[in-house]
């Protein structure tokens, strides 16, 4: 469950994003559309905690983020628009650390390491430097770190960029999964295709504004109208 | 391969910065004070060798070759210390290779290019330091023209040797790395253990030919200039080229210049296969450690975010060295002033000194002496990590990562408290095994040396927790390396100039306290004191400084 509630950010004098309501219930993919420089990164930055909103509120699962950002981050995952770790550590290194920070058993940590290790196929390489990684591996690294602590809430910026067409698949076989056991995926992403076919809901944000947020067969005006269509038209000028 | 030695160069020293209008300032300003800063040395050196020349003119049995020998020793020393840190710079730490490969050059170009660059820079420090002697060599001896053209070839394939030994021993520590995750471990055992082969051969030497045997001092020095010849090879083929007549002189010349080529020839085979193969079989990172993958165990966050810290310190060389300098400069300095004595044994002779002035410390007259004496000693010690940059570029080190921290369920207190112990766990290391070191010199009491070691500890980590608060507080997090985010950072020397007051602090203590007459067991306590103290208020601080940092946007 993910709350926004005219939520406001600007970088100095730009208005990044302006008076953005939205609520994402549990058992939902929503996805998080838009043009380049619409707001996307600065909104889930402001739900994972990493930006303050200016005005507004958000809450996560019920708790407001701003007022008691530990216990809130403690309900979700989240995954930046770019790999950036430490490059030092070993892949292992990096998800161990992660995990002591959400204080994982170590039963459960071993079960989950080694099911996301097959799921992302980054068994054989866990004890690299993450130096060592290609870009989509350190993209999957991070993904691993996220999901090691079973989170509720799924937060996600363009994660299948860089993932091969399998992990892409196992990670949207995941979302699917994740959400249909009644917990909540937000994630943007540029490839209307995906959107179209795994989300339940979707919005569609233009210069810091929520043009338009839906099931899909509400945003469109005909059945047969695709989502590209009805984003192009809604992100004109 | 001209042009690939002029880009090589203009991009070593920047001269682009000349062409554009807005740095043409900048660089002229700081290209006139280094000009300004070495030119006096340079004719204060020649002119010393000048007056050098004039006394051995006027001496009877004048040994000119000897003279030419020592200056071409040092020469050839202060070459191949110049061109360790610059050849690791132009081969190892220039990321052109990925460039200079995919051009239609021979892997031979690409090396001999490198040497050329390098050599430029040695050419002119060993102009400064050779040419004048050369000059009044041939001045005194007599030289003709053909005489100075020897001369003026001799100056310039001089560097050429040291040059090679220098790039060798780069290449071949740079190769190192490989053999673990912590490469640069390994490199500064070899350089260690290089170091220490050095020492003792220049120890053992002198000892061959007993001093006492040498009836006069111009045997000892006879005996001197051979050894140096043993050091510095070439010497005595130089020696003979400009003191030795017709034949004999050209053979020198030929030898050496020979020498030099063999040199540039070992350099030429051992880098195709130290330097660039590697590089072609993607070898570069070295960070492909297959080692296992660690085995799961949970840790408290505090412990794991402290590993972090200490992995990412110790696996970044370039950090590691630039935290830890001062503990590494002291030893080194330590060993060229041993090197450099012209006794071995006066080094000891200071040690055992110092270990007079100790047991004087011992005395019970010194009851009073004593508790500052050691609190200083300490104190100074604890200068070298409390001005360490580890604390001060601890934050913007994660620049774009910073991101991982503030989205964990954390504390941001937690975090810094995760950092400085991380850094105090480094640091405590390096400053045990300096005390450790200084206390094998000076043979402290055992009390007194602990005593040393918790005062110097306290101060650090009081400095640490200042300098870690800085940080926090503005962190530099955009750059492309890490090397920039604590090279050019200016948390640097604001976390100097804060240590320095809190050091500063301490000696004023140590000063009332030893004004003010206080009974002994006070000033035992005193510095410990006021160290804790400032400890505990360093970390209060760092609570506010961290509360701030989780406020900030990123
Ligand atoms: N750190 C910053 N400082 C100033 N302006 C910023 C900063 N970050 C983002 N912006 C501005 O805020 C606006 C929204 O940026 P944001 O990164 O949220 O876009 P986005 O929707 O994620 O775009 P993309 O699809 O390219 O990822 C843009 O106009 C951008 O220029
Ligand atoms: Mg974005």
């Amino acid at each position: 469950m993910i709350e926004l509630q005219a939520a406001r950010k600007a970088y100095g004098d730009k208005v990044a994003v302006e008076g953005l309501s939205l609520a994402v219930p549990d058992g939902e993919i929503f996805g998080f559309l838009g043009p380049n420089g619409a707001g996307k990164t600065t909104t889930i930055k402001m739900i994972a905690g990493l930006l303050r909103p200016d005005a507004g509120r958000v809450l996560v699962n019920g708790i407001d983020v701003r007022a008691e950002p530990i216990r809130a981050k403690r309900e979700m995952a989240y995954v930046p628009d770019g790999p950036d770790v430490y490059e030092k550590l070993t892949g292992a290194q990096f998800v161990n650390f992660v995990a002591d920070a959400y204080r994982v058993e170590r039963a459960a940590r071993q079960a989950r390491v080694a099911e996301l290790a097959a799921a992302f196929d980054l068994g054989p390489v866990l004890g690299d430097q993450i130096e060592s990684y290609s870009h989509g591996m350190r993209q999957k690294i991070v993904l691993m770190a996220a999901l090691v602590h079973r989170p509720r809430v799924w937060i996600l910026d363009e994660p299948l960029v860089g993932l091969d067409p399998r992990a892409a698949f196992t990670l949207k076989t995941m979302m699917r999964a994740h959400a249909d056991g009644g917990a909540t995926v937000f994630f943007s992403t540029h490839v209307l295709e995906v959107a179209e076919k795994l989300c339940d809901r979707v919005g569609i944000i233009a210069q810091g504004r929520l043009v338009a947020c839906g099931a899909l067969d509400e945003l469109r005006s005909c059945p047969s109208e695709s989502l590209e269509s009805v984003f192009l038209e809604l992100t004109a000028g | 391969m001209l042009s690939l030695v002029r880009v090589l160069l203009v991009n070593a020293l920047s001269l682009n910065d000349l062409r554009s209008r807005r740095r043409r300032g900048r660089t002229l300003l700081v290209w006139g004070a280094v000009l300004l800063g070495v030119s006096p040395i340079v004719i204060a050196w020649a002119a010393l060798v000048g007056v050098a020349y004039a006394g051995l003119g006027a001496s009877a049995t004048p040994l000119y070759d000897l003279a030419l020998a020592g200056a071409y020793a040092l020469a050839q020393f202060a070459v191949l210390f110049t061109a360790v840190p610059m050849a690791w710079g132009q081969l190892l730490r220039a990321r052109d290779l990925g460039i200079l490969l995919s051009l239609p050059l021979r892997p031979g170009q690409i090396v001999v290019a490198k040497l050329a660059t390098l050599w430029v820079f040695e050419f002119c420090i060993g102009a400064a330091l050779l040419g004048p002697v050369l000059f009044h060599h041939l001045v005194w001896t007599g030289g003709g023209p053909a005489r100075a053209a020897m001369a003026l070839a001799l100056l310039a394939t001089m560097p050429v040797l040291p040059l090679c030994g220098a790039t060798l021993a780069v290449l071949l520590l740079g190769n190192v790395p490989r053999l673990g995750r912590s490469g640069w471990f390994w490199q500064l055992i070899s350089l260690a253990a290089l170091l220490s082969v050095w020492l003792v051969m220049a120890r053992t030497l002198p000892e061959g030919e007993s001093a006492r045997d040498l009836a006069d001092l111009a045997a000892l020095k006879v005996a001197q200039a051979r050894q140096l010849g043993r050091a510095a090879p070439g010497v005595g083929l130089v020696v003979r080229a400009l003191t030795a007549d017709g034949l004999a002189a050209l053979g020198g010349l030929l030898s050496a210049l020979a020498a030099a080529a063999a040199g540039v020839g070992a350099v030429l085979l051992l880098a195709d296969r130290l330097y660039l193969r590697p590089v072609l079989e993607g070898a570069g990172a070295a960070a492909r450690g297959h080692g296992r993958a660690e085995a799961v165990r949970p840790r408290p966050f505090l412990l794991s975010c402290a590993r972090r810290e200490i992995a990412g310190v110790l696996r970044e060389p370039a950090v590691a060295l630039n935290g830890l300098g001062g503990y590494l400069a002291v030893p080194l300095a330590l060993a060229v002033s041993l090197f450099m004595s012209p006794r071995g044994g006066e080094a000891d002779g200071g040690g055992a000194e110092i270990a007079q002035v100790v047991a004087l410390l011992r005395a019970p007259e010194a009851a009073g002496v004593a508790p500052l004496a050691f609190a200083g000693a300490g104190l100074a010690a604890a200068a070298l990590g409390a001005l360490s940059s580890l604390f001060s570029t601890s934050f913007s080190k994660d620049g774009r990562r910073l991101w991982i921290e503030r989205s964990l369920p954390v504390a941001p207190y937690a975090v810094f408290l995760g950092k400085w112990l991380g850094a105090m766990a480094i640091v405590a290391v390096a400053h045990g095994a300096t005390m450790v070191v200084a206390a094998w010199f000076v043979r402290p009491p055992l009390g007194p040396w602990l005593y040393a070691c918790v005062v110097g500890l306290l101060a650090i980590g009081a400095c640490g927790a200042v300098g870690l608060s800085i940080d926090a507080l503005r962190p530099k997090l955009v750059w492309k390396e890490t090397v920039e985010a604590v090279k050019q950072n200016a948390n640097v020397p604001l976390g100097l100039l804060a240590s320095a007051a809190l050091l500063g602090t301490n000696a004023l203590l140590l000063w009332a306290c030893a004004a003010a007459g206080l009974p002994a067991a006070a000033r035992w306590l005193a510095p410990v004191a006021l160290n804790l103290a400032m400890l505990g208020y360093a970390l209060v601080l760092g609570r506010a400084a961290a509360a701030r940092f989780g406020e900030m946007d990123i």
